[in-house]
């Protein structure tokens, strides 16, 4: 029977600084300490591995997948055991920004340039230019890197 | 009637000082290297508004953080947490401001506010400031148990920020208040007597120089607002023309204030075309017979990219030029 308040995620998480910085350089040990610190808390069990990968491999687009699959387990780990009752695609860990990902993926819309969204955040401002139609999927990418993370203990 | 144009709040960044400021983020630039292209992009907002044939003259305000953050710094009684906000309908966000004591003017540094040393030359400067009401409207309360009080001491306390300003050679400040026209996020929608606050804030501020402020309304129709607007004692007041009904105005409605024209869409990227935002300040000015008009953005240009905001500076121009040349 489904719940009558099912609790549920409803979009990004942030993303943990080792995430953001592995994308664009090498990590070191000392960047996976936090990642470390919380794999005990989500019961990771095979962080080590998944670290040694990380800090071993000089291959980027391989360090770059294997950091996106670990932080999305993470996502989906936390939801779990914070006990929502729809894991999502453990916080969107995948995307850089949410509008621009999707806009991306739609034909008939362009991307105008960077707007000050607060601090020193921005976001890239889309328009729709012409009929709008989805050019790729926005979302397999993210949903298929979930369904094949294995689930908690 | 005299005509102008000006700058009405926070002027976008260049993608190069973005990509700076991301840098900056990730310890990749250091801040020294963004006050360089800081105070480069400064000097060319300055340019172009001379190009453009401004009478008043903004920095820009490129370096502000959002539309409250230098107000927030400079005040006692005032702290800033993590907890960000939504600016209005955009998706850009201010801190909020926490009240946590008694207000009142703390340590204020001009250079927060405005690049005076940038502004070089005679000429008239203008800085954009949160109006009492809006700023009030958009903190979260800890301290006050009488809103007025609380109103009336952010009204003070701007009152010495204004007066260190006007050291550095301010001769207009804009006096942003679209919390007058459209309120967020409320259980309940302001009744007269809390309109009557904001606007008794707004006299206690502007006292001692009444005719160097404007009072800017944005987001929202000003409309069933303006006649209690024209009766403040102030130089000019803003208003949106693409949420304020106009046709509601009085026939002929004549004023001493300026008006300030929010004749271009700070919210959209679509740029409008100079004919017909000459054509609409024909019309509003055979409508209304005001001492001055302003054409100016809505709001804050900071909400489209640059290139886009320096094409809508350039449409208004030429919209002034025609205005001109058939006036």
């Amino acid at each position: 029977m489904s719940k009558l308040f099912p609790v549920q995620e409803i979009g990004s998480l942030a993303k943990p600084k080792w995430r953001t910085k592995g994308l664009r350089q090498q990590l070191s040990s000392q960047d996976l300490s936090e990642a470390e610190e919380w794999a005990a808390k989500l019961g990771i069990q095979d962080f080590h591995d998944r670290a040694k990968s990380i800090l071993k491999t000089a291959n980027e687009k391989e360090r770059v997948k294997a950091i996106l699959e670990l932080s999305t387990l993470y996502g989906l780990r936390l939801f779990e055991t914070s006990g929502v009752d729809n894991d999502g695609v453990g916080g969107e860990q995948q995307r850089v920004e949410m509008y621009e990902h999707v806009i991306k993926a739609v034909q008939g819309m362009n991307l105008l340039g960077h707007v000050h969204s607060f601090d020193n955040k921005y976001f890239n401002k889309g328009v729709a230019e012409s009929k709008i139609s989805r050019n790729t999927p926005s979302t397999c990418q993210n949903s298929s890197m979930s369904r094949n993370t294995p689930t908690g203990p | 009637m005299s005509l102008e144009i000006q700058l009405a709040g926070i002027h976008p960044r260049s993608e190069k000082l973005i990509e700076l400021t991301r840098s900056y983020e990730r310890a990749k630039a250091s801040w020294s290297q963004v006050e360089v292209q800081l105070e480069q992009e400064t000097r060319e907002v300055i340019k172009l508004q001379e190009s453009l044939g401004f009478k008043h003259f903004s920095d820009g305000a490129l370096g502000w953080q959002d539309q409250l953050r230098p107000v927030t710094r400079a005040l006692q009684g005032v702290e800033s947490g993590t907890r960000y906000s939504r600016w209005f309908d955009t998706n850009t966000f201010y801190q909020k401001p926490i009240i946590v004591g008694k207000i009142s003017a703390g340590n204020i540094d001009p250079k927060n506010f405005l690049r005076a040393d940038l502004l070089t030359k005679e000429r008239d400067r203008k800085v954009t400031l949160p109006g009492p009401y809006t700023f009030s409207q958009l903190s979260e309360n800890k301290h006050y148990k009488n809103y007025a009080d609380l109103l009336f001491d952010i009204a003070t306390a701007e009152r010495e920020i204004i007066r260190r300003l006007k050291n550095e050679g301010v001769t207009l400040f804009q006096l942003s208040e679209p919390c007058l026209v459209y309120q967020p996020y409320r259980e309940s929608f302001r009744d007269q007597s809390e309109v009557d606050l904001a606007l008794g804030a707004i006299r206690s501020l502007v006292k001692d120089s009444p005719g160097d402020f404007v009072v800017q309304t944005y987001f929202g129709d000003a409309a069933p607002l303006l006649p209690a607007l024209l009766n403040l004692p102030i130089f000019g007041v803003g208003i949106d023309l693409f949420e304020t009904d106009i046709s509601s105005f009085n026939e002929q409605e004549k004023t001493s204030k300026a008006f300030v024209l929010g004749v271009v869409d700070s919210r959209e990227s679509f740029v409008e075309d100079a004919n017909w935002i000459a054509d609409t300040a024909r019309k509003f000015s055979e409508k209304v017979d005001a001492r001055q008009l302003v054409l100016a953005s809505n709001s804050d240009l900071k909400f489209v990219p640059q290139g886009i905001a320096n094409q809508k500076l350039e449409a208004l121009s030429k919209a002034s030029e025609l205005l001109e040349g058939s006036g």
